[in-house]
Protein backbone atom coordinates (compact mmCIF):
# COMPACT_ATOMS: atom_id res chain seq x y z
CA UNK A 1 0.00 0.00 0.00
CA UNK A 2 2.73 2.45 1.01
CA UNK A 3 4.83 1.44 -1.98
CA UNK A 4 1.87 1.77 -4.33
CA UNK A 5 1.12 5.35 -3.33
CA UNK A 6 4.83 6.01 -3.25
CA UNK A 7 5.53 5.16 -6.84
CA UNK A 8 2.32 6.83 -7.94
CA UNK A 9 2.73 10.14 -6.18
CA UNK A 10 6.45 10.41 -5.47
CA UNK A 11 5.89 10.16 -1.74
CA UNK A 12 7.43 7.42 0.29
CA UNK A 13 4.57 6.09 2.36
CA UNK A 14 6.63 6.43 5.55
CA UNK A 15 3.85 8.64 6.82
CA UNK A 16 1.63 5.54 7.10
CA UNK A 17 4.34 3.03 7.91
CA UNK A 18 5.90 4.76 10.95
CA UNK A 19 2.66 5.10 12.95
CA UNK A 20 1.74 1.52 12.01
CA UNK A 21 5.05 0.12 13.24
CA UNK A 22 4.87 2.07 16.49
CA UNK A 23 1.19 1.56 17.28
CA UNK A 24 0.45 -1.90 15.85
CA UNK A 25 3.79 -3.66 16.24
CA UNK A 26 4.83 -1.68 19.33
CA UNK A 27 8.34 -1.07 18.06
CA UNK A 28 10.54 1.65 19.59
CA UNK A 29 10.32 4.94 17.68
CA UNK A 30 13.92 4.87 16.43
CA UNK A 31 13.57 1.32 15.12
CA UNK A 32 10.36 2.24 13.30
CA UNK A 33 12.03 5.30 11.80
CA UNK A 34 15.04 3.26 10.63
CA UNK A 35 12.82 0.62 8.99
CA UNK A 36 10.80 3.33 7.32
CA UNK A 37 13.96 4.97 5.95
CA UNK A 38 14.97 1.66 4.37
CA UNK A 39 11.60 1.40 2.64
CA UNK A 40 11.87 5.02 1.50
CA UNK A 41 15.13 4.17 -0.26
CA UNK A 42 13.62 1.07 -1.86
CA UNK A 43 10.55 3.00 -3.05
CA UNK A 44 12.78 5.65 -4.54
CA UNK A 45 14.82 3.15 -6.55
CA UNK A 46 11.84 1.21 -7.83
CA UNK A 47 9.86 4.32 -8.67
CA UNK A 48 12.83 5.69 -10.61
CA UNK A 49 13.71 2.45 -12.33
CA UNK A 50 11.19 2.63 -15.14
CA UNK A 51 12.17 4.63 -18.18
CA UNK A 52 9.00 6.66 -18.28
CA UNK A 53 9.77 8.06 -14.88
CA UNK A 54 13.39 8.64 -15.92
CA UNK A 55 12.21 10.87 -18.75
CA UNK A 56 9.94 12.87 -16.47
CA UNK A 57 12.58 13.35 -13.82
CA UNK A 58 14.10 16.82 -13.74
CA UNK A 59 17.65 15.85 -12.79
CA UNK A 60 18.96 19.44 -12.46
CA UNK A 61 16.15 20.57 -10.23
CA UNK A 62 16.35 17.29 -8.29
CA UNK A 63 20.06 17.64 -7.62
CA UNK A 64 19.72 21.27 -6.60
CA UNK A 65 16.96 20.42 -4.11
CA UNK A 66 19.00 17.44 -2.93
CA UNK A 67 21.63 19.82 -1.67
CA UNK A 68 19.38 21.56 0.87
CA UNK A 69 17.60 18.30 1.62
CA UNK A 70 20.83 16.57 2.75
CA UNK A 71 21.74 19.64 4.80
CA UNK A 72 18.29 19.25 6.36
CA UNK A 73 19.11 15.64 7.24
CA UNK A 74 22.38 16.60 8.89
CA UNK A 75 20.69 19.23 11.03
CA UNK A 76 17.83 16.85 11.91
CA UNK A 77 19.54 15.95 15.17
CA UNK A 78 19.44 19.60 16.22
CA UNK A 79 15.77 19.92 15.32
CA UNK A 80 14.98 16.89 17.45
CA UNK A 81 16.63 18.64 20.41
CA UNK A 82 14.91 21.99 19.94
CA UNK A 83 11.30 21.03 19.30
CA UNK A 84 9.26 18.08 20.51
CA UNK A 85 8.08 15.30 18.25
CA UNK A 86 4.53 16.31 18.96
CA UNK A 87 5.11 19.84 17.70
CA UNK A 88 6.59 18.47 14.50
CA UNK A 89 3.61 16.18 13.96
CA UNK A 90 1.19 19.03 14.63
CA UNK A 91 2.93 21.29 12.12
CA UNK A 92 2.91 18.43 9.70
CA UNK A 93 -0.82 17.91 10.05
CA UNK A 94 -1.44 21.60 9.37
CA UNK A 95 0.83 21.63 6.33
CA UNK A 96 -0.98 18.58 4.94
CA UNK A 97 -4.39 20.22 5.23
CA UNK A 98 -3.21 23.45 3.61
CA UNK A 99 -1.55 21.58 0.73
CA UNK A 100 -4.65 19.46 0.18
CA UNK A 101 -6.91 22.52 0.02
CA UNK A 102 -4.63 24.23 -2.49
CA UNK A 103 -4.39 21.14 -4.64
CA UNK A 104 -8.17 20.78 -4.69
CA UNK A 105 -8.58 24.43 -5.65
CA UNK A 106 -6.26 24.00 -8.62
CA UNK A 107 -7.43 20.68 -9.99
CA UNK A 108 -8.24 22.04 -13.41
CA UNK A 109 -5.11 24.16 -13.85
CA UNK A 110 -2.04 22.87 -15.62
CA UNK A 111 1.55 24.00 -15.28
CA UNK A 112 2.46 23.22 -18.85
CA UNK A 113 2.13 24.98 -22.18
CA UNK A 114 1.62 22.99 -25.35
CA UNK A 115 4.22 25.01 -27.25
CA UNK A 116 7.28 22.76 -27.74
CA UNK A 117 9.41 25.82 -28.63
CA UNK A 118 8.62 27.79 -25.49
CA UNK A 119 11.72 28.59 -23.45
CA UNK A 120 11.84 26.32 -20.36
CA UNK A 121 14.59 28.39 -18.71
CA UNK A 122 17.58 26.90 -16.97
CA UNK A 123 15.75 24.57 -14.61
CA UNK A 124 12.57 23.87 -16.56
CA UNK A 125 12.03 21.17 -19.11
CA UNK A 126 9.78 19.57 -21.66
CA UNK A 127 8.36 16.12 -22.05
CA UNK A 128 5.96 14.15 -24.17
CA UNK A 129 2.57 13.88 -22.58
CA UNK A 130 0.04 11.31 -23.71
CA UNK A 131 -2.82 13.27 -22.23
CA UNK A 132 -2.14 16.40 -24.29
CA UNK A 133 -0.93 14.40 -27.27
CA UNK A 134 2.29 16.36 -27.68
CA UNK A 135 5.44 17.79 -26.19
CA UNK A 136 4.67 20.15 -23.31
CA UNK A 137 6.96 22.74 -21.72
CA UNK A 138 7.17 24.04 -18.18
CA UNK A 139 9.26 26.59 -16.30
CA UNK A 140 10.36 26.33 -12.70
CA UNK A 141 9.40 29.33 -10.56
CA UNK A 142 10.27 30.28 -6.97
CA UNK A 143 13.29 28.00 -6.72
CA UNK A 144 14.06 29.41 -3.23
CA UNK A 145 10.76 28.03 -2.02
CA UNK A 146 11.61 24.59 -3.38
CA UNK A 147 15.01 24.77 -1.70
CA UNK A 148 13.47 25.74 1.62
CA UNK A 149 10.88 23.00 1.45
CA UNK A 150 13.40 20.32 0.60
CA UNK A 151 15.48 21.43 3.59
CA UNK A 152 12.45 20.92 5.82
CA UNK A 153 11.69 17.62 4.09
CA UNK A 154 15.24 16.39 4.76
CA UNK A 155 14.95 17.50 8.35
CA UNK A 156 11.68 15.63 8.83
CA UNK A 157 13.13 12.59 7.08
CA UNK A 158 15.90 12.19 9.60
CA UNK A 159 13.62 12.72 12.61
CA UNK A 160 10.39 11.04 11.52
CA UNK A 161 11.57 8.50 8.93
CA UNK A 162 9.34 9.86 6.22
CA UNK A 163 10.69 10.72 2.79
CA UNK A 164 9.21 14.18 2.85
CA UNK A 165 7.61 13.82 -0.58
CA UNK A 166 4.25 14.52 0.95
CA UNK A 167 5.24 18.18 1.32
CA UNK A 168 7.72 18.47 -1.56
CA UNK A 169 5.33 17.27 -4.27
CA UNK A 170 2.46 19.67 -3.45
CA UNK A 171 4.82 22.65 -3.10
CA UNK A 172 6.63 21.91 -6.36
CA UNK A 173 3.34 21.44 -8.14
CA UNK A 174 1.40 24.35 -6.69
CA UNK A 175 3.99 27.09 -6.16
CA UNK A 176 7.00 26.19 -8.27
CA UNK A 177 5.24 25.52 -11.55
CA UNK A 178 6.34 21.90 -11.82
CA UNK A 179 3.82 19.54 -13.49
CA UNK A 180 2.41 16.80 -11.26
CA UNK A 181 4.14 13.86 -12.91
CA UNK A 182 7.49 15.65 -13.05
CA UNK A 183 7.12 16.65 -9.39
CA UNK A 184 6.41 13.02 -8.46
CA UNK A 185 9.36 11.65 -10.47
CA UNK A 186 11.74 14.30 -9.13
CA UNK A 187 10.57 13.72 -5.57
CA UNK A 188 11.07 9.96 -5.98
CA UNK A 189 14.68 10.71 -6.89
CA UNK A 190 15.09 13.15 -3.99
CA UNK A 191 13.77 10.95 -1.18
CA UNK A 192 16.22 8.11 -1.96
CA UNK A 193 19.43 10.04 -1.36
CA UNK A 194 17.83 11.98 1.49
CA UNK A 195 17.09 8.71 3.30
CA UNK A 196 20.58 7.37 2.50
CA UNK A 197 22.03 10.40 4.27
CA UNK A 198 19.85 9.69 7.32
CA UNK A 199 20.68 5.96 7.58
CA UNK A 200 24.26 5.99 9.04
CA UNK A 201 23.16 7.53 12.37
CA UNK A 202 20.55 4.78 12.83
CA UNK A 203 22.92 2.05 11.69
CA UNK A 204 25.59 3.01 14.18
CA UNK A 205 23.13 3.13 17.08
CA UNK A 206 21.97 -0.39 16.14
CA UNK A 207 18.40 0.62 15.33
CA UNK A 208 18.24 -1.20 12.00
CA UNK A 209 16.62 -4.57 12.72
CA UNK A 210 17.71 -6.56 9.71
CA UNK A 211 14.87 -9.06 9.27
CA UNK A 212 12.12 -6.50 9.93
CA UNK A 213 13.70 -4.04 7.48
CA UNK A 214 13.98 -6.81 4.88
CA UNK A 215 10.33 -7.75 5.26
CA UNK A 216 9.19 -4.11 5.05
CA UNK A 217 11.36 -3.47 2.00
CA UNK A 218 9.90 -6.50 0.20
CA UNK A 219 6.35 -5.35 1.00
CA UNK A 220 7.07 -1.91 -0.40
CA UNK A 221 8.71 -3.33 -3.54
CA UNK A 222 5.58 -5.31 -4.27
CA UNK A 223 3.34 -2.30 -3.66
CA UNK A 224 5.42 -0.12 -5.96
CA UNK A 225 4.77 -2.47 -8.89
CA UNK A 226 1.04 -2.03 -8.40
CA UNK A 227 1.60 1.73 -8.33
CA UNK A 228 3.19 1.72 -11.79
CA UNK A 229 0.33 -0.16 -13.24
CA UNK A 230 -2.21 2.29 -11.85
CA UNK A 231 -0.09 5.32 -12.76
CA UNK A 232 0.23 4.36 -16.40
CA UNK A 233 -3.49 4.82 -17.09
CA UNK A 234 -4.49 7.60 -14.73
CA UNK A 235 -4.80 11.25 -15.69
CA UNK A 236 -2.89 14.10 -14.01
CA UNK A 237 -6.16 15.34 -12.53
CA UNK A 238 -6.83 12.01 -10.83
CA UNK A 239 -3.31 11.88 -9.46
CA UNK A 240 -3.83 15.32 -7.92
CA UNK A 241 -7.14 14.22 -6.47
CA UNK A 242 -5.52 11.14 -4.98
CA UNK A 243 -2.71 13.23 -3.50
CA UNK A 244 -5.23 15.65 -2.01
CA UNK A 245 -7.26 12.84 -0.45
CA UNK A 246 -4.09 11.18 0.88
CA UNK A 247 -3.00 14.46 2.48
CA UNK A 248 -6.37 14.90 4.15
CA UNK A 249 -6.38 11.32 5.41
CA UNK A 250 -2.89 11.74 6.86
CA UNK A 251 -3.74 14.97 8.64
CA UNK A 252 -6.99 13.52 9.99
CA UNK A 253 -4.97 10.62 11.35
CA UNK A 254 -2.37 12.92 12.91
CA UNK A 255 -4.98 15.18 14.51
CA UNK A 256 -6.76 12.15 15.91
CA UNK A 257 -3.55 11.06 17.62
CA UNK A 258 -2.54 14.43 19.00
CA UNK B 1 19.24 15.63 -32.17
CA UNK B 2 22.34 13.82 -30.94
CA UNK B 3 21.82 15.41 -27.53
CA UNK B 4 18.33 13.94 -27.34
CA UNK B 5 19.62 10.46 -28.26
CA UNK B 6 22.33 10.79 -25.66
CA UNK B 7 19.71 11.70 -23.05
CA UNK B 8 17.63 8.65 -23.92
CA UNK B 9 20.66 6.40 -23.69
CA UNK B 10 21.52 7.78 -20.25
CA UNK B 11 17.97 7.14 -19.05
CA UNK B 12 18.07 3.59 -20.40
CA UNK B 13 21.34 2.90 -18.58
CA UNK B 14 20.12 4.37 -15.28
CA UNK B 15 16.85 2.47 -15.32
CA UNK B 16 18.62 -0.79 -16.26
CA UNK B 17 21.09 -0.34 -13.39
CA UNK B 18 18.31 0.41 -10.91
CA UNK B 19 16.09 -2.43 -12.13
CA UNK B 20 18.83 -5.07 -12.04
CA UNK B 21 20.15 -3.83 -8.72
CA UNK B 22 16.72 -4.01 -7.14
CA UNK B 23 16.12 -7.49 -8.60
CA UNK B 24 19.34 -8.75 -7.04
CA UNK B 25 18.42 -7.09 -3.74
CA UNK B 26 14.93 -8.63 -3.83
CA UNK B 27 16.28 -12.13 -4.54
CA UNK B 28 18.82 -11.78 -1.76
CA UNK B 29 16.23 -10.51 0.75
CA UNK B 30 13.64 -13.18 -0.13
CA UNK B 31 16.16 -16.03 0.20
CA UNK B 32 17.59 -14.55 3.38
CA UNK B 33 14.14 -14.17 4.95
CA UNK B 34 13.09 -17.72 3.99
CA UNK B 35 16.25 -19.15 5.56
CA UNK B 36 15.64 -17.03 8.66
CA UNK B 37 12.00 -18.17 8.97
CA UNK B 38 12.94 -21.84 8.78
CA UNK B 39 15.99 -21.39 10.97
CA UNK B 40 18.35 -22.63 8.29
CA UNK B 41 21.95 -21.54 7.77
CA UNK B 42 21.72 -18.59 10.14
CA UNK B 43 25.06 -17.18 9.05
CA UNK B 44 24.14 -17.33 5.35
CA UNK B 45 20.72 -15.88 6.06
CA UNK B 46 22.14 -12.94 8.00
CA UNK B 47 24.68 -12.36 5.24
CA UNK B 48 22.04 -12.40 2.51
CA UNK B 49 19.80 -9.98 4.41
CA UNK B 50 22.70 -7.62 5.09
CA UNK B 51 23.82 -7.78 1.45
CA UNK B 52 20.29 -7.11 0.21
CA UNK B 53 19.92 -4.06 2.43
CA UNK B 54 23.36 -2.76 1.48
CA UNK B 55 22.41 -3.00 -2.20
CA UNK B 56 19.18 -1.12 -1.47
CA UNK B 57 21.12 1.68 0.22
CA UNK B 58 23.76 1.68 -2.51
CA UNK B 59 21.33 2.18 -5.39
CA UNK B 60 20.49 5.88 -4.93
CA UNK B 61 24.17 6.59 -4.30
CA UNK B 62 25.13 4.87 -7.55
CA UNK B 63 22.40 6.82 -9.25
CA UNK B 64 23.81 10.13 -8.03
CA UNK B 65 27.24 9.03 -9.30
CA UNK B 66 25.73 8.43 -12.75
CA UNK B 67 24.16 11.89 -12.64
CA UNK B 68 27.55 13.33 -11.69
CA UNK B 69 29.21 11.72 -14.70
CA UNK B 70 26.46 13.03 -16.92
CA UNK B 71 26.84 16.63 -15.74
CA UNK B 72 30.60 16.26 -16.12
CA UNK B 73 30.35 15.01 -19.69
CA UNK B 74 27.87 17.73 -20.61
CA UNK B 75 30.25 20.33 -19.12
CA UNK B 76 27.54 21.70 -16.82
CA UNK B 77 29.97 22.87 -14.17
CA UNK B 78 27.51 24.46 -11.79
CA UNK B 79 25.64 21.15 -11.57
CA UNK B 80 28.89 19.21 -11.22
CA UNK B 81 29.60 21.42 -8.18
CA UNK B 82 26.08 20.91 -6.80
CA UNK B 83 26.34 17.12 -7.13
CA UNK B 84 29.78 17.18 -5.49
CA UNK B 85 28.18 19.15 -2.65
CA UNK B 86 25.54 16.44 -2.23
CA UNK B 87 28.28 13.79 -2.00
CA UNK B 88 30.10 15.92 0.56
CA UNK B 89 26.91 15.87 2.65
CA UNK B 90 26.65 12.08 2.36
CA UNK B 91 30.25 11.67 3.50
CA UNK B 92 29.63 14.13 6.35
CA UNK B 93 26.64 12.07 7.51
CA UNK B 94 28.87 8.97 7.61
CA UNK B 95 31.63 10.79 9.49
CA UNK B 96 29.21 12.28 12.01
CA UNK B 97 27.64 8.88 12.67
CA UNK B 98 30.89 7.07 13.47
Amino acid sequence: MAGCLGSLLGISGGIFLVPFLILALELPVRTAVAISLMTVIATSSVASSNEGSQRLLNLRLGMLLQLTSTVGVLTGGLTAMVISEQTVLRLFAIISVVSAIIIFSRLGRRNVTLDPDADPGRLGGRFFEQESGGVVTYRVRRVWLGLGVSFIAGNLASVLGIGGGIITVPVLNVWCGVPMRVAAATSAFLIGITAVAAIPAYYVSGDIVVYLSAAAVLGVLFGARVGFWVGSWSRAKWLKLLLGVTLLAVSAFLFARL
Amino acid sequence: MSKINDTNRFETIVSAVLRNGMSVATASLVTGLLFWMFGLFSVVSAGLLQAGLIIVVGMPTLRALLAFSRFLRAGEWSFVAITAGVFAMLVTSLVLAF
